[in-house]
């Protein structure tokens, strides 16, 4: 049998999830005002990370780049851990989490290197805080048991907490505690929702406890329970996605965090919301979901709109960036609310997308940031002749963002809209007036920073970027220009394992009602 | 070109797009031409008397104002043509003639940049006149490859042997219910005299009106006999502006109240308000815990009166 030391040391998804925080621990005893080292010691451990990911995509993927369901059961690695409670130790990787695992892990030594100048305090610290933040995002990525995704739903939290609340702006502390407050608020009623789950499962198997998402995905509750549950699970990812009306701790948290946590923040801890309604809410609560769906569709596209609005009379770059999230993710929700093939393959692309175009302007933001100490428009303008090489990598992540065709962003959102406008025509139609709001606030961004004339002497002598954050920026264009020209390379992993959990709600939405607790025979348990 | 594709005769509409990309380019890149000379002066108010400085620039200019203006024989003849026979073949006499008025509003504002740019007396600064210059090699060889252009695309679609016809004859199906071309029989050749007269009349009046030494004059004027007039065209109908108030305005005034009051009053408001009441709840139960045995022997005391108290009424 298997141990989990012998899992740690094989090419496995245990050593991708526990490698990073285990490379924490020679963060303490890096001598004091070595920061240097510590730099270089963080990004090689995330490069390593990064070749470990890679290594294990090289050796399981098919050649025609499909990953399919004989993969996801031959390579689970499981374990088992608290057996009186039937918990296991229970990792996989599908087609679902495999972007967002790969997005999250390739974005980390980026955040190092975009994070050399801004941090300057407490490097060790904030290293480990990174590398335990990219534990707890590939454990709540790849758990199948749902006692271990919220152990490591959690474990995102503090680090996230810690990075804002150290390194972070002015009000660092409002905005930290207000980000765990609004998060925590939501993750608690989940874990009731868990444990009602695993309690009812234990009554129908006889006493024993089972936290197995397999087992979880066989159970059918009554209408009126799934409604409950579905609110416990929707509003802890809703939180987090985040969806209006409960998205005022994302620009707050944003404009305080330092550069690194902005980009880690929007670039994966977001997705870690439509990820989570795509793996858990939708497909264990179908009828529920059902019902729920005009109100979600609702506020996705009120998300995409009042988002665009709001960013558009923004003061702050930082601001805008921040709130144009919101409406992105509303196109991502838009198209998992839509349930059709191809708006979920867009939704799925979109949250990739989002990570690379909002994570270059982030980490833009930041450079100019670290150069003239403010985000506000009104300090900058006709930047473009002073730093033309920020200028060319801020209109090519702007125009990227904005969905200009050829680049990212426009795949992701078109898939979305053509796949919404067959079940969902009038939202994907009002949403469509998104993307000429995105244009707007957009563009605006630009015109206010980069051209016009120069009305600050300060920035007549600004310097432009060094090779270190070329090198931050470089990879993530390359990506939304590869999305760009070539989604299909991108979307094949995930097809069948989106087809999969689609067919299987669409058939759980037509079935009757049920009247009490079930489970359901149509699959193999376990 | 959108009439013609309008009418059906999308052959011409495509024609006039093609010989339109030279002759429109050609003056584009012209405009750029004397705007380099002019140190990035764009207003031809301060323009004038440019055909010495910029020879080439004002031939190939004047080659592009000539074949927009449709006359023969160079290519916006024959395409503007096409497009106003198709009209007239139709019996569209009405679009016809906006058609043609049309041309006639071009032929003169083309002239009277023409005369305003290249003849008459310099009215820039002394300073800009000192710099007037000829466009390098890189920015003149483009303009005479338009101009060429400009003046011979015609032949794509002569009116005897139309090869773009036959080009798009395979995609060209009419719609049912519009009429044949040429249901109508109209003269082509007639139509061509017409059209021409009616642009060689307009170069005249531009040239009588900005001609020679005259300047800006006809504009002044213009604008002194019919200011209202004047204002409407001077500011575009005004159309940026019934844009901005309708649309843009309110719009930005929504999105200020979503951000200010939605987001930060109504939201966040709510939720600070919980927090300041959790906030001041732990203050008063702060002040109950003082650590102080009597203080704790006293509620114990008075909760047991209030025990009594209830058990007994």
């Amino acid at each position: 049998m298997q141990t989990f030391i012998d899992l740690l040391f094989g090419n496995t998804l245990t050593r991708l999830v526990f490698f990073p925080a285990l490379a924490c621990l020679p963060l303490l005893f890096f001598p004091k005002g070595r920061d240097g080292a510590v730099k270089l010691y963080a990004l090689a451990v995330s490069l390593l990370e990064l070749a470990f990911t890679v290594a294990f995509l090289a050796t399981n993927l098919n050649a025609d780049g499909t990953y399919t369901a004989e993969h996801v059961t031959r390579l689970r690695e499981t374990l088992p851990w608290i057996p009186s409670f039937g918990i296991r130790y229970d990792l996989v990787l599908d087609g679902i989490s495999m972007p967002l695992a790969v997005l999250g892990v390739f974005l980390v030594p980026i955040v190092f290197l975009g994070s050399w100048k801004g941090i300057d305090k407490h490097w060790p610290a904030f290293a480990a805080a990174m590398l335990l933040l990219t534990t707890g995002v590939l454990g709540s990525l790849f758990a199948w048991d749902l006692f271990l995704f919220y152990i490591f739903w959690e474990v995102m939290l503090i680090p996230m907490y810690l990075i804002i609340g150290i390194w972070g702006g002015e009000r660092r502390i409002y905005a930290a505690v207000k980000f765990f407050l609004f998060t925590m608020a939501g993750s608690l009623l989940m874990l009731v929702g868990i444990l009602w789950m695993a309690w009812s499962l234990k009554d129908l198997n006889g006493g024993v406890w089972s936290f197995a998402y397999e087992d979880m995905l066989r159970l059918q509750f009554p209408l009126r329970e799934q409604i409950w549950l579905f609110g416990a699970f929707a509003l802890a990812f809703a939180v987090k996605v985040p969806m209006f009306p409960v998205h005022t701790w994302l620009p707050d948290a944003h404009v305080e965090a330092p550069t690194g946590g902005s980009v880690i923040l929007a670039g994966i801890l977001l997705k870690l919301g439509t990820y989570g309604f795509l793996r858990f809410a939708l497909p264990f609560f179908p009828n529920a979901s059902e019902i729920a769906q005009p109100l979600l569709v609702a506020l996705a596209v009120i998300g995409i709109l009042y988002g665009a609005l709001v960013s558009w009379v923004q003061e702050d770059m930082k601001k805008l960036v921040a709130y144009s999230s919101i409406a992105h993710l509303g196109f991502v929700m838009l198209g998992l609310l839509a349930f059709e093939q191809v708006a979920w393959e867009g939704s799925l692309l979109q949250m990739v997308n989002h990570g690379l175009s909002t994570g270059a302007l982030f980490l833009l933001v930041g450079m100019l940031y670290d150069r003239r100490h403010t985000k506000k428009f009104a300090e900058f303008g006709g930047l473009a002749k002073v730093i033309p090489v920020f200028a060319f990598f801020l209109v090519f992540s702007t125009l990227a963002s904005v969905g200009l065709p050829a680049l990212n962003g426009f795949a992701g959102e078109f898939l979305i809209l053509a796949g919404s406008y067959k079940t969902l025509p009038v939202p994907a139609v009002l949403a469509t007036f998104g993307v000429v709001l995105a244009a707007i606030y957009l563009l605006k961004m630009l015109q206010l920073t980069l051209f016009g004339p120069i009305t600050k002497d300060e920035n007549r002598k600004l310097a432009d970027l060094s090779l270190r954050e070329i090198a931050a920026l470089v990879p993530l264009c390359v990506f939304m220009l590869w999305i760009g020209l070539q989604p299909e390379t991108f979307l094949r992993p995930s097809r069948e394992a989106l087809n999969t959990t689609l067919s299987r709600f669409q058939q759980a939405t037509t079935r009757p009602d049920v009247e009490q607790v079930t489970l359901s025979n149509t699959e193999a348990g376990r | 070109m959108f009439l013609a594709a309008g009418l059906g005769a999308y052959s011409a509409a495509v024609f006039h797009l093609g010989t339109h990309a030279f002759f429109k380019a050609l003056l584009f890149l012209g405009s750029g031409s004397v705007i380099h000379a002019m140190g990035g002066e764009q207003d031809m108010q301060k323009m004038g008397g440019l055909k010495k400085a910029l020879p080439q620039t004002y031939w190939t200019y004047v080659i592009g104002a000539l074949a927009i203006s449709g006359i023969f024989p160079l290519s916006g003849f024959f395409s503007k043509d096409e497009i106003l026979h198709a009209a007239a073949g139709n019996g569209r006499w009405l679009l016809y003639a906006v058609g043609l008025a049309t041309a006639a509003l071009t032929a003169f504002y083309m002239f009277r940049s023409v005369f305003l740019t290249f003849h008459g007396k310099f009215r820039g600064t002394h300073e800009q006149e000192h710099h007037l210059h000829e466009s390098p090699p890189v920015m003149t060889l483009p303009l005479w490859i338009l101009a060429v252009g400009a003046a011979v695309a015609g032949v794509a679609g002569l009116p005897w042997d139309n090869w773009l016809h036959h080009v798009f004859a395979p995609i060209t199906q009419r719609p049912a219910g519009l009429p044949e071309a040429g249901e109508h029989h109209v003269s082509v050749l007639l139509l061509a005299l017409v059209a021409s007269a009616v642009a060689v009349a307009s170069i005249f009046l531009a040239s009588r009106v900005y001609g020679r030494e005259r300047g800006t004059a006809g504009d002044l004027a213009f604008a002194e006999k019919w200011p209202a007039v004047h204002r409407l065209l001077a500011n575009k109908y005004y159309i940026d502006e019934i844009y901005d108030r309708l649309i843009v305005r309110p719009l930005a005034a929504l999105s200020t109240f979503f951000w200010k009051i939605v987001d930060a009053i109504l939201i966040d408001g709510t939720i600070n308000t919980g927090a300041a009441t959790a906030q001041v709840a732990g203050e008063v139960g702060r002040f109950s815990t003082t650590g102080n045995v009597r203080n704790y022997a006293l509620y114990f005391f008075l909760g047991v009166i209030a025990l009594f108290v209830w058990l007994i009424v």
